[in-house]
């Protein structure tokens, strides 16, 4: 299973965990999952329709994931992604 | 325009930059004639001062228009016990200027907003950000983009920090990268999330580092790239990030040509803590007091976490975190009045909403949450 980084900021919506897993061979189905298991931390990425929030990023190997057509975007199992936030403090 | 010579003194003083091959006498002097405005003079703003001030940067502005709080100077490195209550900027401009007095230093103690911005930036080279808030990034991208000049981004929260270089030419910008903002009180400052006292020191020294680059032309540059620093798993990622065509202010066909309202546009005003709109739920401290001595029969109920609850308490309150609450709202009866408290009067707010919608007709909050009461009603309460 694909895992994700969850940056503090969202860290109050998965019970404090710092690294998910998530199942799908898609981008689309891994957004999915996670909305399933976690849909308060959910409605904070992500917009009715299940896409990415303007001001959140997903990147696999320092690239970001395409926005569009995320059912396109293959997701391999070992594959380690990392949640981006805007952060606002200084 | 040719370089500044530096005196005796100043090559005694920057002797170990002029023996790096990569900076050497030239980058010294372009350091001598280079000018770095830095708006926030606190967490990120005491490092990033503080290095370039030392690095012999030759004309630092720094912009604040707080005042020093005891609370600052867990990481606010630049301030001591003699300064709390003084203003930031001023302060700082007068240490910088004793620890190098080669170097000019302004201390501009004011707000810096889209009526002053171009005036009180004029003249500076680069801007840097050591703000605590979205609506000054935004414009301080803006500015940047609009004039030409390089924004050296940081910002932090917790444990986490972010690094970047906007406004170079064909490499992306903040609005590129966010093109919108989240909404108001999605993403908490500091004041009220907390900070690890050292990650603005290591955020702004970073910053410094790609200033002092970006003056000497040297080495790879953050512009394209954002930096990701995670001080609990002491984890460095860099991530690609790209220009966008589309872009509102530096894309192909821009509709931003001048200055906006930045607190408008991200629904916040600076220098205060994100407040929740009045509601019918709201009770005041004193008007909770007054309750508890006519000896109503009321559930305190605290939504605050565990460790939060070592700092301070309403005695006889019972404990339910928010995130727990729906889960365990049986434990709650419904024949009572409820009055849901925590650190601010944000997280309580939620609660008396989700408590009414689950059959609870008789819900308050309390309005500034403890802190407020602490304030208010009971000094003997810690304030956090
Ligand atoms: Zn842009």
């Amino acid at each position: 299973m694909a895992t994700i980084k969850i940056p503090q900021v969202f860290q109050l919506y998965t019970g404090g965990s710092a690294l998910l897993t998530v199942e799908g061979a898609t981008l689309t189905a891994v957004l999915r999952d996670l909305a399933q298991r976690y849909p308060e931390l959910a409605t904070h990425l992500m917009n009715r329709t299940g896409k990415l929030h303007q001001y959140v990023h997903l990147f696999r190997k320092g690239e970001e994931l395409p926005r569009v057509e995320a059912d396109q975007v293959l997701i391999s199992q070992d594959d380690d992604l990392v949640l981006v936030p805007g952060i606002a403090g200084g | 325009m040719g370089l500044p010579p530096l005196s005796s003194d100043e090559i005694a003083r920057y002797s170990r930059h002029l023996l790096l091959p990569q900076v050497g006498m030239r980058g010294q002097q372009q350091l001598k004639s280079a000018s770095v405005l830095i708006v926030g003079a606190g967490g990120l703003g005491s490092p990033i001062a503080m290095y370039l001030a030392a690095a012999g940067v030759g004309r630092i502005g720094l912009v604040d228009y707080d005042r020093v709080d005891v609370s600052n100077l867990q990481r606010q490195v630049l301030y001591t016990e003699n300064d709390l209550q003084a203003p930031k900027a001023e302060i700082a401009a007068k240490r910088l200027s004793a620890a190098n007095s080669h170097i000019r230093v302004d201390g501009i103690t004011g707000q810096f907003n889209s009526s002053n911005a171009m005036e009180i930036a004029r003249g500076y080279d680069i801007l840097v950000d050591g703000t605590d808030n979205l609506p000054t990034r935004y414009l301080l991208n803006d500015l940047a983009v609009l004039t030409n000049r390089p924004y050296v981004y940081g910002s932090i929260f917790r444990f986490e920090g972010q690094v970047s270089i906007f406004g170079m030419p064909d490499r992306p910008c903040y609005r590129c990268l966010f093109p919108e903002p989240p909404p108001p009180g999605a993403i908490p400052s500091c004041a009220s999330a907390g900070v690890m006292g050292v990650l603005p020191g290591i955020i702004g020294s970073i910053q410094a580092a790609e200033v002092i680059k970006l003056i000497t032309g040297i080495g790879e540059l953050l512009a394209g790239r954002l930096l990701l620093f995670d001080a609990l798993e002491m984890r460095l990622d860099s991530v690609r990030i790209g220009k966008k065509a589309g872009c509102p202010v530096c894309g192909t066909a821009p509709t931003i040509r001048a200055l906006q309202d930045y607190e408008a546009w991200c629904g916040s005003r600076i220098g205060q803590e994100f407040k929740l709109p009045p509601t019918p739920f709201d009770i005041s401290p004193l008007a909770l007091s007054k309750l508890l001595t006519e000896k109503m029969p009321v559930v305190l109920l605290d939504v605050r976490e565990e460790f939060e609850r070592q700092i301070s308490t309403l005695t006889g309150s019972v404990h339910i975190p928010l995130p727990e609450l729906l889960e365990r709202i049986g434990e709650l009866p419904v024949d009572r009045k409820i009055i849901a408290y925590c650190r601010n009067g944000i997280r309580s707010q939620e609660a008396a909403r989700l408590l009414q919608l689950h059959g609870h007709s008789d819900v308050r909050h309390l309005e500034g949450g403890i802190n407020a009461w602490a304030a208010i009603v009971d000094p003997s309460i810690p304030v956090y």
